[in-house]
């Protein structure tokens, strides 16, 4: 009976592990990149405005449009990256941090 | 790649279709208008337009109660006067006047191209939370990693190029159709999808100007403000009246030295601090141009001028190559076919995943041939015969018809949406004969279309020889149309196995087994 049941469990899991893996992975690229990529906008154009290179909405506007690139270079490198674990640790702790990052920014000064 | 490229397409295909779809009429969008609208197809308006002696009556009577009114200029795509205002009843009216007459032209209850295909193409009339902008951007992110991961997939991407077979069998002849379609639209298809996502930047990242933005109460509209263009200024409670607009008009095209506007706003027009706001056409530009110029009604003198910041007239460029609003029309017809390239690219690409696993998928009793099927028939034949239906039902309603409550322009589109509805279920139902059914539909639809735009708009012969070019042209479109679907419609029905076994047993014995 167990020996049916481990049999039974690592099939389940061997059928499983790469559903999840794959959902995940889709999760991780599309969501987690595109929270990536808005607080690199924001701190972006923030930081191309603080330098003085140019007035600050077109810091946003410069940031903004190369953000749509960023996207599609982390979303390209998210799927072809084969270890899933190093996705999740740029993709989720990065876009935690430039979301910390961010938010102390938007504190009115 | 392989996987992501094949998944992403399948699962995302329809919308992109739709959009490609869309996108591609739209670049004829106001075309169309002139089409579903007959009393609009008019002569170009007189040089010596004024809106001194044309507008300012109409509006003066029409929109006294409105805080404000703003009145489109006609140009050669668009010959109508169209007059934006609050009427008695608070709510927004929009009325088209003949530039040359001035007299009013009746409401032709349809949203046309401009109001139905354009909107349709970047946001799917799905208006709850901008879900459509959002479904729309999702699916252009995806066409970018369909583009660059097809580009991975082919290291052959040059002999591929040349490689088309349409004489072998349809999984052969598709692929070699999609990779065709793909390579020479490539850099067109990629400049259109990124620039769309571009227009709308504010939509996708709302979030971008906070950090910048900071110090400002309300930080979207501080940088919406600076980025462009706004100018206000508070009532002065006192009666006023308004100096020359033609004389504004006039003093516009002096500052911007010879450019032309297209488009001029009069707000609080009885106040004595009304301000008059005048913007510059792009028709001569790729950009689409952000200048404005505010004078002051009453004296006419210049209050504010806005011109878009360096890199925000990148943006507006890159939107100009987007948006197509430049007089070209050789140019418009290379949009118009290398859009529809994008379609056949998208078409072929869902014909190829469905033969490569039709045999497999019967073998192993699959059901994901039947499903992805019925998918790709109701998101490519079924949109377009659904558009054709849409021109139809335009064409067939009387000017005040009305049913369960829904006016005209309702009926219109609802024809669109349940003919498109049907579709699905008839792919569902009939999986063997809808290609064939479908394409069928699309060419008795148009041609039915041509048909009635003959017999309910009298003028017909008469609008060619006054050089009304908009609605020839689709009728034209239409008719090609026709001939285009049956022609596929029959390469289609060729498909099945069964029937080439049938025809030549000898020649080709390995089809019995396949």
């Amino acid at each position: 009976m167990p020996a049916i049941q481990t049999q039974y469990l690592s099939r389940a899991s061997a059928s499983l592990a790469p559903v999840l893996g794959t959902v995940s992975r889709v999760l991780l690229a599309v969501v987690g990149a595109y929270f990536f990529t808005t607080a690199s906008v924001m701190l972006a154009a923030r930081g191309i405005a603080d330098l003085g290179l140019m007035s600050r909405s077109d810091a946003v506007v410069l940031a903004a449009m190369l953000g749509f690139l960023l996207y599609l270079g982390l979303l390209l490198w998210a799927f072809a990256e084969r270890r899933l674990g190093r996705v999740a640790i740029v993709l989720g702790g990065g876009s935690l941090l430039l979301h910390g990052a961010a938010t102390l920014l938007q504190a009115p000064a | 790649m392989g996987w992501l490229h094949t998944w992403a397409g399948v699962v995302l295909g329809s919308v992109m279709f739709a959009m490609f779809w869309m996108g591609s009429l739209s670049v004829f969008d106001r075309e169309i208008d002139r089409w579903m609208m007959p009393a609009t197809r008019l002569a170009a308006a007189p040089a010596d337009f004024s809106l001194d002696r044309s507008v300012l009556p109409i509006a003066q009577e029409l929109a006294a109660a409105s805080p404000q009114w703003g009145i489109s200029l006609p140009t050669e795509r668009t010959p109508v006067l169209r007059l934006n205002y609050v009427g008695a009843d608070k709510q927004r009216a929009r009325r088209d006047f003949d530039p040359t007459t001035g007299a009013l032209i009746a409401d032709q209850g349809t949203l046309g191209g401009t109001g139905f295909i354009y909107p349709f193409h970047y946001m799917l009339h799905i208006k709850w939370r901008q879900l459509g902008y959002w479904i729309v951007g999702v699916a252009a992110m995806a066409m970018l990693v369909l583009l660059v991961s097809g580009v991975i997939i082919h290291k052959k991407i040059f002999t591929d190029f040349f490689l088309f077979r349409p004489k072998k069998q349809l999984q052969r002849a598709s692929l070699d159709l999609h990779n065709l379609t793909g390579v020479l639209g490539l850099p067109f298809h990629f400049v259109m999808v990124l620039s769309g996502l571009i227009i709308f930047m504010g939509i996708y990242f709302p979030t971008a100007p906070l950090a910048t933005y900071a110090d400002t109460p309300d930080a979207k509209k501080a940088f919406s403000g600076d980025a462009y263009g706004r100018y206000n200024r508070d009532k002065a409670n006192q009666p006023g009246s308004l100096a020359s607009l033609d004389g504004m008009v006039a003093s516009a095209e002096q500052q911007w030295q010879g450019g032309r506007p297209f488009f001029v706003r009069v707000i609080n027009p009885a106040d004595a601090n009304s301000v008059v706001e005048v913007r510059r056409s792009s028709a001569s530009d790729i950009m689409v141009n952000l200048d404005q110029i505010y004078f002051d009604g009453t004296t006419g003198a210049v209050l504010s001028r806005f011109e878009a910041a360096p890199v925000m007239t990148v943006q507006r460029f890159i939107s100009g190559l987007h948006l197509v609003q430049f007089k070209h029309w050789a140019l418009r017809w290379i949009y118009f076919v290398l859009g529809l390239s994008g379609c056949v690219m998208i078409a072929t690409g869902f014909i190829f995943w469905l033969e490569a696993r039709r045999a497999s998928h019967a073998k192993k009793g699959l059901k994901g041939v039947r499903i992805v099927e019925a998918l790709t028939v109701g998101s490519v034949t079924g949109i377009i015969a659904s558009t054709a239906m849409f021109f139809v039902a335009n064409r067939l309603l009387p000017l005040d018809a009305q049913w369960l409550g829904y006016e005209r322009p309702q009926l219109e589109t609802g024809a669109f949406y349940l003919l498109w509805l049907a579709s699905f279920a008839h792919a569902a139902l009939r999986p063997r004969r809808a290609w064939r059914e479908q394409t069928a539909a699309i060419a008795v639809l148009a041609v039915l279309a041509v048909l009635l735009d003959a017999l309910t708009t009298h003028d017909h012969l008469s609008t060619v020889m006054r050089g009304q070019w908009a609605a020839v042209g689709m009728d034209g479109v239409l008719l090609l149309a026709a001939v285009i679907a049956a022609f596929a419609g029959r390469h289609m029905a060729q498909r099945k196995p069964v029937l080439r076994a049938v025809r030549s047993p000898s020649r080709n014995p390995e089809l019995e087994h396949g």
